[in-house]
């Protein structure tokens, strides 16, 4: 406003004077004041979308604290009655304070993996880009899931070519990239299965992760579905009635932010191949709020 | 080194979780201070001088990003251990910018974390050994 009503002043002024100077003087100044008119309404459009960005990103953050807390207090009160502190139970009591526990943590899951969702639709993650060995946070995810991969006696292979360049990301960012491929298919593989992880050199700048499993599939014809927000292939909804169709969405969404790609090769009750090209230099800093472009 | 000698101030605006955090504290052997808003919980950290300070972030009076700043104002209070434990995530730039600054040792998301988890961080931190 401030802008437009200084260069209209300005404009008033040129006019009231123009007797008294030359033509070019006054056509130079008419245009320097319209463009200073229209960069103050392009300057003033840009801060109300960054503000307007902003509240969402506000917005976003204080509903996930909001939704977090409850089941957060659901499940630390399941804990302590677990802990038997306040008195011993019974087993069906105690079979069903497990579930109370189970019951909330998937509230949290889902909270979180909305949170994710919106946060890669606003653009809103900050990004803190530093060197990253690959291998190390795919062998720190399997040391997470180490005791689902036992309780379904899941075997692991694993295959780390050596010298793989480090990758410039936000460790935070692969992780849960990786975290979702690996949870699909610790899911989705059944007992005594297999589980194939690698990591390879692709060309010079490139690494590529390979996520293998001997699981159930995907149907072919669902299989260009699989990326979708909030999509279930028939069979996996039969097999964990649980799931919340948000991890592959997530995943590609961080891969595609990270300059990757990301594939899928799968044939229905033998196993799913997930790829995974990664560039070396993938990710700029940003801070929270500001659009990665 | 144990439990039983060591203070651990709790300040957290959910009743319920406060409790939680209390009973669970207590129950292993630290004596265990609580306050529910960031100004009270001030006040009593350079009052009691704990040994670890558990602190929530979004907190009626005083909020958590300020109560760092003004302990770490302090000569004692610049060296006391905070664990940070609340449901917001990192990445909002205040806070990001007052976990850089003031440094708490440990930032918890409450969603992702056990009782049991806060316990063993806060026994890491004071060396205490099971």
């Amino acid at each position: 406003m401030s802008g437009i009503f200084l260069s209209s002043i300005a404009l008033i002024l040129v006019l009231h004077y123009h007797k008294k100077m030359e033509d070019r003087y006054i056509i130079g100044i008419s245009v320097l004041v319209i463009v200073l008119g229209f960069i103050a309404l392009w300057k003033r459009e840009k801060d109300r979308k960054r503000d307007l960005e902003g509240s969402k990103t506000e917005f976003v953050s204080l509903i996930s604290h909001q939704l977090r807390t409850p089941p957060s207090t659901i499940k630390w009160y399941a804990e302590m009655l677990l802990r038997e502190d306040k008195g011993v139970l019974t087993e069906d009591q105690k079979k069903y304070v497990r579930q109370i526990a189970t019951s909330s943590q998937q509230m949290i899951t889902l909270t979180n993996a909305l949170l994710n969702v919106s946060r890669l639709e606003l653009q809103s993650f900050a990004i803190e880009p530093e060197e990253v060995d690959t291998t190390k946070i795919v062998k720190q995810l399997l040391v997470t899931y180490q005791q689902q991969i036992l309780d379904k006696k899941l075997q692991v292979h694993e295959s780390y070519e050596e010298n793989l360049p480090l990758l410039t990301t936000d460790p935070k960012f692969l992780t849960i990239a990786l975290q979702n491929l690996l949870i699909n298919a610790i899911t989705f593989t059944p007992e005594n299965g297999q589980i194939t992880l690698s990591v390879t050199k692709e060309g010079k700048d490139k690494i590529h992760i390979k996520i293998i499993d001997t699981g159930c599939g995907i149907p072919k014809d669902q299989q260009s579905q699989i990326f979708t927000k909030l999509f279930r292939a028939s069979n996996a909804r039969m097999i964990d009635r649980k799931g919340n169709g948000l991890g592959l969405y997530i995943a590609k969404s961080i891969i595609t932010t990270m300059g990757g790609k990301i594939s899928c090769e799968s044939e229905e009750n033998k196993g799913t191949t997930f790829s995974l090209v990664l560039p070396r230099l993938g990710l700029h800093k940003r801070r929270e709020g500001s659009r990665l472009d | 080194m144990d439990a039983a000698k060591k203070k651990v101030l709790l300040i957290e605006d959910d009743e319920a979780m406060l409790d939680a955090l209390y009973d669970t504290f207590s129950g292993v052997g630290f004596n265990v201070y609580k306050t529910r808003d960031g100004k009270e919980g001030l006040s009593s950290a350079f009052s009691e001088k704990p040994d670890v300070v558990i602190l929530d972030l979004l907190m009626p009076k005083m909020d958590g990003t300020v109560l760092m700043e003004r302990l770490r104002e302090d000569d004692w209070g610049k060296e006391v251990p905070v664990i940070v434990l609340t449901n917001v995530n990192p990445e909002k730039n205040d806070i990001l910018d007052g976990v850089i600054t003031y440094k708490p040792a440990y930032y918890l998301v409450k969603s992702d974390v056990s009782l049991e988890t806060i316990v063993s961080k806060v026994k890491e931190l004071l060396g205490i050994q099971d």
